[in-house]
């Protein structure tokens, strides 16, 4: 009895050395913290209501504000995008005209940017540099060019039309110049910074365009079908799909040659080889417009959309299967407009 | 200052007796003391004004049950009266509902309290003579005119923490036929304040505004009287941002207020007709150092009259008919060149034959071009029990008119909008025991119709009569007030309870407080003068589903005057002396521990 109790205790005195060790080994990794799937919530329009949650890649739970937790401070104005590289993610403040770096696994502040940084809105990495697109209302659009070792402005890159989303492949950079589901093109920067072609997209207005293994998709429709772009990283249109029959398609996400997409409550899962018109997925309904899935994301095989909630309530996150069923939910920040893989 | 103090008081006094013409003054909002009779009313003077000198939001605030939103000191600001939001309350300059065409509400920072000699708080439903919005109360700013008080004049200057300077003139003449009256207010402040525990700095904050007002009013013979009163108001307000690189924006308003009257008075019949002119200019800057990225011009001609026909000598009609053209322009924004014709007709009768019952009903009805306007009413009695206690109670139905905004906004607007309306009903009890006084008032509305912006398209918001609300509560208020030789002491607490329940979601509306309660007292010693003001409000919800709230708050200010000779007043007091950490709406922290310190001269 006595040598059993002692067992037990030496048991347990060894376990609690065991899980401090491990507990330490979390804290000092970096790795292991805010690794899984990081949310933006752009928050309400001219209040710092922007906030960002985190979702472990197991789905389990969701934590929110954690740049506030971290920080002890808002994060600002609408965010609106969350770029990530080494071990800094970047976080795109669309309404403070501001930047925000961070350890990207702890969340601890590194620094601001705010040179030449006006209504930003998407970030992208190339060639050392990273690219950010400024867009004004009824004012400036420029591509704002900084050194990514310290962060310094190198050059201001201006447009006459709109700019957007912004990816990158290969050594060139891709900027969106459609918004809100107006225009066709894509401009292509080189890696000496330069403007060096417009691709015009023969059909539809675009409306979202990612980049992935050095390949840049775009989709757009013209309210009867849906096309998908495929874009190689020399700027030339490798490939036209047509979902025929399939108006609105918005909300493009590509991951493992899956395409995923929604057209008003349908969501759409097909193969990027694939040339049919796929039939949905799944449904979500009532859909009442676009704030009924304002962001869609597939990230580790699994679909992540909001519900923005008539932008006043906390958003409502839906995670999916490739199949369309429903594995969990979750009550975000204000207005979750992205998800990102981290 | 003495003076007006004391003619106030007078005048209040006389409120419930029915000689009024004898007190020498043109009311020119001579509505508000009969609705007094039996609604619920607060008269705040030039004495308690000065203890909120700042804004008419901290007045409003410290002084009253009505919860203030507002974006940061001096910033945008709009209340809650009875939890029915500020669309659905009235300002009236003058016995005028000032409310934008625009959006349906006043911008109470862009209301200078200098301007005015009272401010009235009327709480509950007042359609039938207020008109549009005068649904949970309506705020009564006003300037009066006497005779025969020769020449008096006042200069008023306060310096306070974070830059803010307030000042005003005010110069009067009047002898038996004739009344004068001229003042001018300035109010400046960088409002750069810091609340340091929460990383806040309220920067771009700054605001400053000028004000300048005109009174005359003329004896032709003791029947026969002219008037005209006039504010013109010009302010610069930037709008406060959170962060050091975001974009500074402002704006900034002009106004022109003015109106003409004639009051006929005889045995039979008493007459006021009023011709009036309200134009409200304003820019939005999206960046203070650009060009003005929108803007817009509202304009109102209104002619109003007022007719008393006496059945009795204590039994009234009231005829109040009413026209009003109202223009709107908009410059780069939805607004193109809407046009509004509209009158209305209201009918009251009033009976105060028996000394222990006075009633009055009254119904309105609108014609209004662009959309339906329901028929309203009211009814209303005091009772006088016996001699410690009366009670009231008032019915009516009050309405909202849609706005410019909500009718003609490009794209969105919705010409197929109703007005909001509904129907209230409250009862007043009132205990009075030596020098104590205990109101309670409870009260219920129901509100039909709400209309909401929403979005329809992706682009496009279209407003809709959407909601059913009901809002019911309790207002109580213990006052005791003393006066002894050297002493004098006023003292009162209120305390409100109130629920604001959307009917399809039975959740509490956002920015209403459950329970307010606020405390003031003065104390006057010989030529010193305290005051303390005290103000709690529980937990408020930010959101419409219950989720997200403000924590609750305890403000305290106190401050100190001195007359060392009888024309000059030196004053000195302190707001927010707990240093409490607060907002009133999410994320505007409202500053810390503040000072200030006036000079108030009287000759």
């Amino acid at each position: 009895m006595k040598i059993n109790k002692f067992l037990t205790c030496l048991f347990a005195s060894v376990l609690l050395v065991i899980a401090s060790c491990k507990d330490d080994d979390v804290y000092n990794n970096q790795e292991t913290s805010y690794s899984g799937i990081l949310v933006s919530n752009e928050g309400n329009f001219t209040t710092p209501s922007g906030s960002i949650s985190f979702i472990p890649y197991d789905i389990s739970t969701i934590e929110n504000d954690i740049y506030k937790k971290v920080n002890n401070a808002y994060v600002g104005d609408v965010v609106n995008n969350i770029g990530f590289s080494g071990d800094q993610a970047y976080i795109v403040v669309n309404n403070s005209n501001k930047i925000e770096v961070v350890n990207r696994f702890r969340f601890t502040k590194t620094a601001t940017i705010t040179d030449n940084i006006k209504q930003p809105r998407f970030i992208a990495f190339a060639n050392n540099y990273f690219y950010v697109t400024n867009s004004a209302y009824q004012g400036e659009q420029y591509v704002s060019v900084y050194n990514i070792s310290n962060n310094t402005f190198v050059k201001k890159i201006p447009f006459t039309d709109t700019v957007e989303r912004i990816v990158s492949a290969g050594n060139k950079v891709f900027v969106q110049n459609a918004s809100f589901g107006f225009g066709n093109t894509i401009s292509v920067i080189n890696s000496s910074n330069v403007v060096e072609k417009t691709i015009t997209i023969p059909h539809g207005q675009i409306t979202k365009t990612v980049s992935v293994d050095d390949v840049v998709y775009t989709l757009t429709n013209d309210f009867t079908d849906t096309y998908l772009y495929q874009i190689n990283a020399a700027g030339t249109i490798i490939k036209e799909t047509k979902y025929a029959g399939i108006g609105n398609g918005e909300n493009l996400s590509v991951e493992n040659n899956k395409v995923v997409f929604n057209s008003k409550g349908n969501v759409y899962v097909t193969n990027v080889a694939s040339t049919a018109t796929p039939a949905p997925a799944f449904t979500i309904s009532p859909f009442e417009d676009y704030k009924t899935i304002y962001a869609l994301e597939v990230l580790n095989g699994k679909i992540f959309i909001s519900d923005v909630k008539d932008y006043e309530l906390d958003s409502k996150i839906s995670v999916y299967s490739l199949t369309g069923s429903l594995e969990k939910t979750f009550s975000a920040g204000k207005i979750t407009g992205g998800f990102y893989k981290n | 200052m003495k003076r007006i103090f004391t003619f106030f008081s007078l005048a209040v006094l006389h409120q419930f007796s029915a000689q009024e013409s004898l007190i020498d003054t043109v009311f020119i909002d001579n509505q508000f003391n009969k609705v007094g009779k039996t609604a619920k009313i607060t008269r705040l003077n030039s004495v308690d004004i000065l203890q909120n000198s700042t804004s008419l939001s901290d007045l409003l605030r410290f002084q009253s049950n009505i919860y203030i939103k507002e974006n940061g000191r001096g910033a945008t600001s709009s209340p809650s009266f009875r939890g029915t939001g500020a669309q659905r309350t009235a300002f009236v300059w003058n016995g005028i509902n000032i409310n934008s065409i625009f959006l349906g509400q006043g911008d109470i920072n862009n209301l200078n309290l200098l301007s005015y000699e009272n401010v009235g708080i009327k709480f509950g439903g007042g359609s039938v003579i207020y008109g549009s919005g005068a649904i949970g109360g309506s705020i009564h700013l006003n300037n009066t005119l006497d005779f025969d008080k020769g020449f008096h004049g006042t200069i008023f200057s306060e310096y306070g923490s974070f830059g803010t300077l307030n000042s005003f003139i005010k110069t009067k003449y009047s002898n038996e036929k004739l009344s004068f009256s001229f003042s001018a207010n300035h109010s400046k402040s960088d409002n750069d304040y810091e609340v340091s525990e929460k990383k806040f700095i309220n920067r771009n904050g700054e605001y400053q505004n000028t004000g300048f007002n005109f009174g005359l009013a003329y004896k032709i013979d003791p029947n026969n009287e002219f008037y005209i009163q006039s504010q013109h108001y010009d302010s610069d307000q930037h709008y406060p941002i959170f962060d050091e690189n975001q974009t500074k924006t402002k704006y900034q308003v002009q106004t022109l207020r003015s109106l003409a009257g004639w009051k006929l008075n005889s045995v039979k019949i008493k007459n006021d007709l009023k011709l009036v002119y309200l134009e409200d200019n304003f820019q939005y800057f999206g960046d203070i150092n650009k060009a003005k990225s929108s803007g817009g011009i509202g304009k109102q001609y209104i002619v109003r009259n007022d007719l008393d026909f006496f059945v009795s000598k204590q039994s009234s009609f009231n005829l109040i008919s009413e026209y009003q053209y109202n223009r709107g322009e908009g410059y780069q924004s939805g607004i193109q060149n809407p046009k509004r014709n509209e009158a209305n007709l209201s009918l009251l009768y009033r009976n105060g034959n028996l000394a222990k019952f006075y009633w009055e009903v009254g119904a309105k009805y609108d014609f209004v071009e662009g959309y339906e306007s329901p028929f309203l009413f009211s009814a209303s009695g005091k009772y006088k029990v016996n001699n410690w206690y009366q009670t009231s109670i008032n019915i009516s139905r009050n309405f909202k008119a849609p706005t410019f905004n909500d009718l003609f906004w490009q794209p969105g607007g919705n010409p197929d909008l109703k007005a909001e309306t509904s129907y209230q009903a409250e009862m007043s009890h009132y205990f009075s025991y030596k020098n104590l006084k205990l109101e309670i008032t409870p009260y219920y509305i129901k509100m039909q119709d709400m209309i909401q912006w929403a979005p329809v398209t992706s682009i496009i918001w279209s407003p809709k009569n959407v909601r059913d609300v009901n809002f019911y509560g309790l207002e109580t208020e213990l006052s005791f007030n003393k006066n002894w030789t050297n002493h004098q002491l006023k003292s009162q607490i209120s305390y409100s309870y109130t629920r604001a329940v959307d009917q399809e979601t039975k959740k509490q509306l956002s920015y209403v407080p459950f329970n307010q309660i606020n405390f003031k007292t003065n104390y006057q010693y010989k030529i010193v003068g305290l005051f303390v003001q005290a103000l709690y409000n529980s937990k408020i919800y930010t959101d419409s589903s219950e989720t997200h709230f403000i924590e609750d708050y305890l403000i305290l200010n106190a401050g100190i005057t001195i007359n060392p000779i009888k024309n000059i007043q030196l004053g000195f007091k302190v707001n927010n002396i707990t240093d409490e950490i607060y907002e009133t709406v999410n994320y505007y922290f409202m500053p810390k521990r503040n000072y200030a310190v006036s000079l108030n001269l009287n000759f």
